[in-house]
């Protein structure tokens, strides 16, 4: 909705829009003050004002039809700013402005030496909606700093990122940070969104931009839509305008930004070679190279198609991220563009984006076929004996340091899942149950997994539980496990092969009796009790309540 | 001094004599003196020459008359009178010389440069 005004102007009527009336009489103000002085100013200022209801009536519709800001923009154009006007009179009085300072104010002759550029106005700071990706927060920033916007955005990201990863506490893990970094970056560009206003009229727009807000650049802005602007321009334009200490901190900001793109692109390259040749090194911790290598592992959990895919298309997107990365990162330092053609940034994230999507998709699809947990219990009956042993023969190598607490063995085409062990009283017989895990696609299918392995022999009085066991399917793991529970009468004595003591895992009770050369348990009334090899009972806390 | 800059200096020069030649071919408002003048790519924008019609006529050079216009208020018919023709002249004088001036400089200083 807008006010439409009736106006004179050279002794005809128009019925103008408010803001163009506005424009049109902050126009007139700057031609009278600067003719003011002159002889037979006023005369000047009459021919013009008969000139411009000339130049009204003239329009398409005629001089009854309503005179926008875009019409009064064009006359000005026509006619001239103060300045253009200076600028190409004969003996004009020169470039000085006077004490109103209209002469500055008629800012924006393309013409005129930097040296005379009027002193820029002070900027405010608001959200530019035509700039805008969300709130035009960034578009904002940028305009206020006198830089692009592009490299606002990206360093907005990264700062407001890192700030969130700082100021949590520290204990926390990866995935932690990660959602605390970008919720925290949500809600500061939200609270920015909320706080800072939008730039709705054009008087605010070229605040925001720190042009005076005067009838010749509402005119020009009306007709020109703000051209994009470029981190270099920018930085040109801070070149000549000084915008005082934030532009310098949030410049060096920006370097530092760039800095960091730049090396996250060098790292992932160089992460990448070294992850194609060296993966033995760089997932020593996770898998037991001996055994199995990384695409052993894959080719074990993943079909063969996905695979390809993944491999594939993860290398593309990769490749392209950490390409993206370094062509930013020297955008943000030395402020030019590697490759300018807009064509090829958009065919470049098009490929991107479709890498990303296929191999988001099967990682995805992947995930998908081991989701839902499955269960098979299984009980045995264990022997009615007053001794029970317990043995576990011991994989080819050992586990130590592999937290999926599983391989893949060669030769039985088998996967091993790190076993437990619990004890428990039983009040009538001894039984050794078997909760197996697995997991699938589906329940039903996870149920099967789990119900595919096989644990657990009775020799005579010795309980075998070896580490290896079939899977089921035998091509893909689907992170099979299992515990057992055994449960004997009070009374039971069992004793236990060194490497059946690892059944019992990494608790801490279960480290106990590591550390104290735990030989035998015996189940009593009141618990467990335990004894080392020369007989001497062991106090170990807690070891009842397992 | 860049080239436009200097281009803007020559153009404030002459354009006293141009309005004026203008104006010696017929009675004219300022718009066709302006459409002239925009043609021959000696201003840029019209406000320049309110100003300087004002001072030539105050002058004595230009006289004017009102007309009515069909469209729009009525319009300032701009006409040169006899002082200005015989300033006119003064200047056309001038100018010849002018020119001849930098033609024979420009001749003798750059004997690379072909002249026209």
């Amino acid at each position: 909705m807008k006010r439409v005004e009736i106006i004179h102007v050279g002794g005809i009527t128009f019925n103008m829009d408010d803001d163009a009336a506005n424009s049109l009489a902050t126009y007139m103000e700057a031609l009278g003050n600067y003719f003011r002085n002159e002889p037979g100013g006023r005369e000047i200022i009459a021919d013009i004002e008969d000139r411009i209801a000339e130049l009204f009536s003239a329009r398409p519709g005629g001089a009854s039809a309503v005179v926008t800001l875009q019409d009064v923009g064009q006359v000005i154009d026509t006619l001239g700013t103060v300045r253009d006007i200076i600028g190409d009179s004969p003996d004009a009085p020169g470039n000085t402005s006077d004490a109103n300072g209209n002469a500055s104010d008629a800012n924006g002759n393309a013409t005129d030496a930097p040296a005379n550029a009027p002193k820029r106005q002070r900027r405010r700071l608001y959200r530019d909606r035509e700039e805008r990706r969300l709130g035009g927060v960034c578009a904002g920033i940028a305009h206020y700093l006198g830089i692009g916007p592009v490299a606002v955005r990206l360093s907005f990201l990264v700062v407001a990122y890192s700030i969130g990863c700082l100021i949590i506490e520290s204990n926390m893990d990866i995935p932690g940070y990660i959602v605390f970094g970008t919720l925290f970056v949500i809600a500061l560009y939200c609270l920015l969104w909320i706080v800072i206003p939008a730039a709705r009229t054009t008087a605010q727009r070229l605040e925001m931009r720190g042009e005076p807000v005067n009838v010749t650049n509402i005119g020009r802005s009306v007709r020109e839509p703000a051209s994009p602007s470029v981190l270099a321009e920018g930085l040109s334009a801070a070149g000549r305008v000084t915008r005082g200490f934030f532009t310098v901190v949030f410049r060096v900001i920006v370097v530092i930004c760039g800095v960091f793109f730049i090396g996250a692109g060098l790292g992932i390259i160089v992460g990448s070679i070294f992850a194609l040749f060296m993966q033995d090194l760089i997932f020593a911790n996770f898998i037991d190279w001996n055994i199995l290598t990384f695409q052993e592992l894959a080719t074990r959990v993943i079909s063969p198609v996905p695979l390809a895919l993944l491999y594939t298309f993860g290398a593309i997107s990769i490749t392209l991220l950490a390409l993206a990365c370094l062509h930013w990162g020297t955008w943000l330092v030395i402020g030019t563009q590697i490759i300018t053609r807009k064509s090829l940034h958009v065919t470049f994230f098009f490929i991107w984006a479709t890498a990303t999507i296929v191999a988001g998709i099967v990682t995805f699809t992947e995930i998908r076929r081991n989701i839902r947990p499955g269960l098979a219990q299984e009980v045995i009956p264990l022997p009615r004996a007053d001794t029970l042993y317990i043995d576990s023969p011991l994989p080819v190598a050992r586990l130590d340091n592999n937290p999926l607490g599983a391989y893949f063995d060669r030769e039985k085409n088998s996967f091993h899942g790190r076993l437990y062990l619990s004890i428990g009283r039983s009040d009538s017989v001894a039984t050794l149950t078997i909760n197996k895990h697995a997991y699938g696609p589906t329940g039903n299918l996870a149920d099967r997994y789990a119900a595919g392995t096989a644990h657990g022999t009775i020799v005579g009085d010795t309980l075998l539980l070896p580490r290896y066991f079939n899977t089921n399917p035998p091509d893909k793991w689907h992170f099979q496990s299992a515990r057992f529970r055994m449960e004997v009468p009070a009374g039971t004595i069992m004793i236990f092969t060194d490497a059946a003591r690892e059944l019992f895992g990494y608790s801490l009770w279960a480290h106990a009796l590591n550390r104290n050369g735990v030989h035998g348990l015996v189940m009593t009334e009141d618990g467990v009790r335990a004894w080392n090899r020369d007989g001497k009972e062991i106090i170990i806390n807690g070891f009842g309540g397992h | 001094m860049s080239v436009d800059n200097a281009k803007a200096q020559m153009r404030k020069g002459v354009l006293e004599y141009c309005t004026l030649s203008v104006l010696s071919g017929g009675d004219a408002y300022a718009s066709d003196i302006i459409s002239h003048l925009r043609g021959a790519r000696m201003i840029v924008v019209e406000g320049t020459l309110y100003p300087l019609l004002t001072r030539q006529k105050n002058a004595g050079w230009l006289d004017y008359r009102w007309e009515e216009s069909q469209q729009g208020p009525p319009r300032k018919y701009y006409s040169i009178t006899d002082r200005g023709r015989q300033f006119l002249a003064d200047l056309d004088a001038s100018w010849q010389e002018l020119v001849e001036t930098v033609n024979e400089i420009r001749q003798i200083h750059s004997p690379n440069t072909e002249t026209t």
